[in-house]
């Protein structure tokens, strides 16, 4: 875990892609497992 | 009859300030935007009243602390202390939240959900924001009012220990019910008439009542292993959708729908208001948060619609890029809006089923940027 203090907006940027990532990694593997339960329980 | 028992009276109207005033002020608005406008009332309503309670001099709502140095507790602050210093009451909310909802339009169509990542990108834009004037814990907590749901506000802003949680709350529940009036002109700023009537045909595929009820426990596992802080918000959602596709528990679907939804709606709202003291509310910060918070929707709206434009490049059979924005959480006002503006510029395009996938996609997508939150500053 990280442990923070002020940071600055250039690093806030570095979240916004590691967030916005970290997202769309998700919504992907869920994206995946809906198809894949879809292929597989019909 | 001895006059100095009127003594206290005195003292109780003596003790009232402009600050308590100004409170009143903002909970009748609140009361009168609930009530007369319809906007979020089963929040705004109990927040509105209990602004008021609050800021009574020496309410007994709240713990007073009486002149021999004792804690006299108030009924809000042990309900704060009960169900949301420990973020019990959202979390239960949320398992009569995933009971109401229906993932039938993504489970038939899951490429909707990527429209519903992208549309979280005003939280992590705002997050870049709110850091120059707010310490981080407090920028996190202010930028997740774009996921526009107000348990993740809520859950998040107090496992960062936000001293905004009362302003947070305004913001978020205030936007929520004002998104038919943000999102239109986001909308029309970022896409052109010819995109505007692209039309959508809706052909579902069947989804077996087995990938729905095995949905909600992989979703968990997935949204778990991803964002371990995420496992309370997603797994409460995830256990209440379960109940209502598992079949077998339609009583307990029906209660965590209707009974539990409403009975914890009701003891949030004015629970919240603990936080909107004065002292607390009344500063710069507040109305700061308030344009942030707007600017956290506008963002949203944007990355929801610009992710579905960048798509169109790349698809042959193109998408209403209107139907991103609906991937902002606010359900189902959101897809409603977007439908809406559909059928304006069409009377023949029918955009609901697909909105509304995208806004039940943005509900779980809003949750897991919650979580991501959660991870990067806990």
């Amino acid at each position: 875990m990280l442990l923070l203090e002020k940071i600055g907006f250039m690093a806030c940027l570095k979240y916004l892609g590691v967030g916005m990532l970290g997202i769309f990694v998700a919504i992907g593997l869920i994206v995946l497992v809906i198809l894949l339960l879809n292929k597989f329980t019909k | 009859m001895d006059l100095k028992l009127l003594d206290f009276l005195y003292e109780n109207v003596l003790a009232i300030d402009w600050k308590m005033l100004v409170m009143w002020a903002i909970g009748g608005i609140l009361i009168y935007l609930a009530i007369k406008k319809d906007m979020e009332p089963t929040l705004l309503l109990p927040m509105g009243f209990g602004a008021i309670l609050v800021n009574l001099p020496f309410s007994g709502a709240i713990t007073q602390i009486l002149e021999n140095g004792e804690e006299e507790k108030g009924a809000l602050s042990v309900l704060f202390d009960a169900g949301i210093s420990n973020e019990l009451f959202p979390l239960l909310l949320f398992i009569g939240i995933g009971a109401m909802i229906d993932f039938g339009p993504i489970l038939s169509n899951p490429k909707l959900m990527l429209f519903g990542a992208a549309a979280q990108f005003g939280i992590f834009f705002t997050l870049c924001l709110a850091s120059i004037f707010f310490d981080i814990n407090d920028a996190a907590s202010i930028a997740i009012i774009g996921a526009a749901d107000g348990p993740t506000a809520i859950v998040v802003a107090q496992k960062l220990d936000s001293t905004y949680l009362g302003a947070i709350m305004v913001a978020a529940y205030s936007y929520m019910a004002l998104v038919p009036i943000i999102q239109p002109p986001v909308i029309k700023l970022l896409t052109t008439k010819k995109e505007r009537l692209i039309r959508m045909p809706y052909s579902p595929a069947k989804v077996s009542k087995l990938t729905r009820i095995l949905f909600p426990i992989l979703l968990t596992v997935i949204a778990g292993l991803i964002a371990p802080a995420s496992v309370s918000l997603v797994g409460f959602l995830m256990f209440g959708n379960l109940l209502r596709e598992c079949g077998v528990l339609n009583q307990l679907s029906e209660t965590a729908q209707k009974v539990l939804a409403n009975l914890i709606t009701l003891f949030l709202g004015i629970t919240i208001a603990t936080k909107m003291q004065a002292d607390q509310f009344l500063s710069l910060d507040t109305l700061l948060i308030m344009g942030l918070g707007l600017f956290a929707f506008i963002f949203d709206t944007a990355g929801g619609v610009i992710f579905a434009k960048i798509a169109n490049l790349f698809l042959k059979e193109k998408i209403n890029p209107m139907i991103g924005a609906a991937g902002i959480s606010a359900f189902p006002m959101s897809g409603r809006v977007v439908h809406k503006m559909g059928l304006a510029e069409d009377n023949q395009n029918f955009l609901m089923m697909h909105s509304i996938g995208v806004n039940v996609s943005g509900q779980i997508a809003s949750v897991i940027a919650g979580g991501m939150i959660l991870n990067f500053f806990m």
